[in-house]
Order: structure tokens, then C-alpha cells, then sequence
């Protein structure tokens, strides 16, 4: 299993049945895979809630996520402009929100729509999905080739403040709490020293390490 | 009443420097048609007002492609080299908006409504240039509203008065653009009589649309 599967299989252990869920692309995209035995609801910024079967498109031209991709719906979807889709996400309808991430720093600021000059996406819902969901779940690998993400404050352009709950990456996973990062849960196999090196941001390494 | 128009009456009101909304999703959504007859007529130096620019070779993303836009207000344009390398060039002067923020501001320009108060952006570089006020103890940004000289919407049925039925996720931005903007043209990949569509599976009622032109199927990347 590589890298970007182990996270997805761990980030889908978060989710409740029930739970009202937006995912960005890329491994949030690859959660649906690892949530067979729940009854999770999907729902796409562009305006669709009941996505289902993202790895299997069919072709209804009129169907599609918000990462463009065709998709199929379940029996109980809908579909609604995006003004509704945002109000579902800014009035707090929306338990989970998974995304990436280009750095997430100590106090849970979270920066990952921009790279001054060089990387333009932009924020798309990014911005308010952060601010807007119960629970914001960042899904990413530990350092991206070789470089740091997790660090002491974010050096980018900001997302938001103050806005994750979680990180889950492949080595572990990382409680934003007052007082830093907690580091609870460990990949087995994987030393606590490899974790604290691949990360710049300081670690309080609970007394109850989990293993997954 | 009959709204329905050739396309060369619809583009009458497209010019050099005018302000336009152009609906759709990463396409979907889009007035494929209407948005290649601008590339025909060269129609330059647009301020287009969308969500994303979809692709360089689909929906809106063509115009940035054909380097039809100066001015442009949007949330993404990480699908589309062209938007990305115009923007870096600097021959594209963006202004990015936190996608809920951009819906309602549109909403904002349709409805009468001077403007809202929301936390999303705060201490972010999209709060620059914006006032930021304390209300009830808590910080806002002031979100201004967005209008348009011309908005152009696809859309999956009209009547021929301009009652519009939006399919999927067709429905993304066209409702709220058809509302802001002085010239609404939908392009329908199917128009019929009126009396056609059920009453109550109407998306956009006929005053918002102004002109109508035929469109064909909504075709997938």
C-alpha cells in the first residue's frame, strides 16, 4: 500500500456514520475506498449531496464533483446551486472537511492555496470550508520531497487561521490542541525519532501513543 | 413572447472591455456556444467574472487561452496553464475570491443588497484591501457586491420566455449570475414552447432572461 492509501484508509477511521462529508481532491479523494461499512454523505461544493462510486464515473453529462470528475449519485442524492452548497458549508451543516495541504504549522494555521510567484490555483472553497465545517481534517504526506510541512508557523499565504483539528499523514497522526501539536497516534513500525526529525514544528508526544 | 435570438444579436451587447459573468463548474454549465462566438468575433480585453476557468480547450477557459481577458475576479484556476501562466505574466490582472464569498457577492448584486459580513478570509490575503469592522464582538470582513454588464449562462432547457430548468450541477452559478447582470443571455441545448415545463421545476423565472440563443448538447471534458 503506498503512502497516499495508508492515509486515506486512516483519515476514513474519523468518519461517522452519517457524517456529512466534503472532500478536496487529490488523497481525500481516495477515503470513499475505506469507508464500506458506514453510510457517509458526500457533498460537493459545485452543488450535489450523495456522491457515491467516485472511482467507478458513469457517463451523466450533467453529474459532476467539484474536481470535475463524472460521477453517479445515490438514490437519496440532490443536487442545488452553489449558493445553497455554501450555505450548507458556512452555516456549519458540514461534520467533516478533509483537504491537503502545502503547510499546516503549530497553532493549526493552514496554508494551501498559494505559492507567491510560482503556484496560483487559488482558494476555490478552500477558504470556506476551513471556516465553515465542524471538523477540518488535513490529509497529506509528512514532508513533500524532503521538504518540511509541518512547521513551528506557516511561511505561505494563509487559508485560514487557526482552523485545523487534525493531521493524518503516513507516518502519524497530529491533534491540534492550545497548547501544539499532539502527536497520539503512530504508524506501527515507524520511530517516534523519525517523526519528530521530518517535522519543525514542536511535538508534545502523548503518554497514550496509538498505533495504526 | 419569444426571447429567442440569433447569435449575432446576442453578441451585440459583448464588446471590447465589457464586464461579463459566465456561468459554469469547470464547464459545466457553461455557454460553450456563446463562448465561441466571442472567440470568433475576438471580442478582447474582457473582465470576466467566474467561478474557475475550467481548461484551456473547455468552457470558459478557452477565452483566457485565446488571451481574450484582462481583467479577471475568480475562486480556481488551477486547471487551466494558460490562466496560471497569464496571470504570472502579469497580462491577466486577477482578483481571487473565496468561492462562497463570490456567490454571494453575486447574490448581493442581484437582490439589492449592499454587501455582507463573514469571517471567511480573515487574516488571509483575501481580506487585503477590504474593511474589516467588529460587530457584536467579532471581527467581519465587508464583502462588497459583484454585478455585471452582461451574464451568459448554459443551461439544459428554456421556454421561449426565458423560464430556465438547469440539470445536475448545472445549476452551480447561473442562478445567482442570472440575477446580476444589466443582459442575461442563456444558451439552451433545448428550447420549447411556453407552458412546456411544470411550474414548479422552474430554476430562473423568464424576467431575469433577456435573450435566449440555441445551444447544443452540454458536452463532458
Amino acid at each position: 500500500m503506498d503512502n497516499k492509501h495508508i492515509i486515506a484508509k486512516r483519515v476514513a477511521k474519523e468518519l461517522k456514520n452519517f457524517d456529512v462529508v466534503n472532500l478536496g481532491i487529490g488523497i481525500p479523494n481516495i477515503v470513499p475506498e475505506y469507508i464500506k461499512d458506514k453510510e457517509v454523505f458526500f457533498q460537493g461544493d459545485n452543488g450535489i449531496l450523495g456522491i457515491s462510486e467516485l472511482q467507478e464515473p458513469i457517463s451523466n453529462v450533467y453529474l459532476q464533483n467539484a474536481g470535475g470528475q463524472k460521477i453517479s449519485i445515490c438514490e437519496y442524492g440532490c443536487c442545488f446551486d452553489s449558493l445553497m452548497a455554501f450555505d450548507m458549508i458556512g452555516g456549519g451543516h458540514i461534520d467533516v472537511t478533509i483537504l491537503g495541504a502545502l503547510q499546516v504549522d503549530e497553532k493549526g494555521n493552514l496554508a494551501n492555496w498559494m505559492i507567491p510567484g510560482k503556484f496560483i490555483p487559488g482558494m476555490g472553497g478552500a477558504m470556506d470550508l476551513v471556516c465553515g465545517a465542524k471538523k477540518v481534517i488535513i490529509a497529506m504526506e509528512h514532508t513533500s520531497k524532503g521538504k518540511i510541512k509541518i512547521v513551528k508557523e506557516c511561511s505561505l499565504p494563509l487559508t485560514a487561521k487557526s482552523c485545523v483539528d487534525l493531521i493524518i499523514t503516513e507516518l502519524c497522526v497530529l491533534k491540534v490542541t492550545d497548547e501544539g501539536l499532539l502527536l497520539q497516534e503512530v504508524r506501527q513500525g515507524i520511530e517516534i525519532e523519525q517523526i519528530i526529525n521530518s517535522t519543525q514544528a514542536q511535538l508534545i508526544i502523548s503518554k497514550d501513543i496509538k498505533y495504526f | 413572447m419569444d426571447k429567442v435570438v440569433k447569435m449575432s444579436k446576442a453578441l451585440e451587447y459583448i464588446s471590447k472591455g465589457t464586464t461579463i459573468m459566465v456561468g459554469g463548474f469547470l464547464g459545466l454549465g457553461a455557454p460553450h456556444k456563446i463562448i465561441n462566438a466571442i472567440i470568433e468575433k475576438k471580442i478582447s480585453d474582457l473582465h470576466i467574472i467566474t467561478a474557475d476557468t475550467a481548461y484551456s480547450n473547455f468552457g470558459v477557459g478557452k477565452l483566457i487561452a485565446n488571451k481574450l481577458c484582462k481583467n479577471l475576479t475568480v475562486t480556481h484556476v488551477g486547471t487551466n496553464e494558460c490562466t496560471v501562466e497569464q496571470i504570472n505574466n502579469k497580462e491577466i490582472n486577477a482578483t481571487f475570491v473565496p468561492q462562497g464569498s463570490f456567490v454571494r457577492k453575486i447574490r448581493c448584486g442581484g437582490s439589492g443588497i449592499g454587501g455582507f459580513l463573514t469571517k471567511v478570509g480573515l487574516g488571509t490575503l483575501a481580506q487585503e484591501g477590504k474593511t474589516v469592522i467588529n460587530f457584536n464582538g467579532e471581527d467581519y470582513i465587508i464583502e462588497e457586491p459583484l454585478h455585471a454588464n452582461v451574464c451568459i449562462i448554459g443551461a439544459y432547457m428554456a421556454d421561449k420566455s426565458g423560464n430556465v430548468v438547469l440539470k445536475g450541477t448545472q445549476k452551480n452559478y447561473n442562478i445567482a449570475m442570472a440575477m446580476a447582470a444589466d443582459i442575461v443571455i442563456v444558451e439552451a441545448s433545448n428550447i420549447v414552447e411556453c407552458g412546456q415545463i411544470d411550474k414548479e421545476c422552474i430554476h430562473i423565472p423568464f424576467i431575469f432572461v433577456d435573450y435566449i440563443v440555441q445551444g447544443g448538447v452540454e458536452d463532458g471534458q
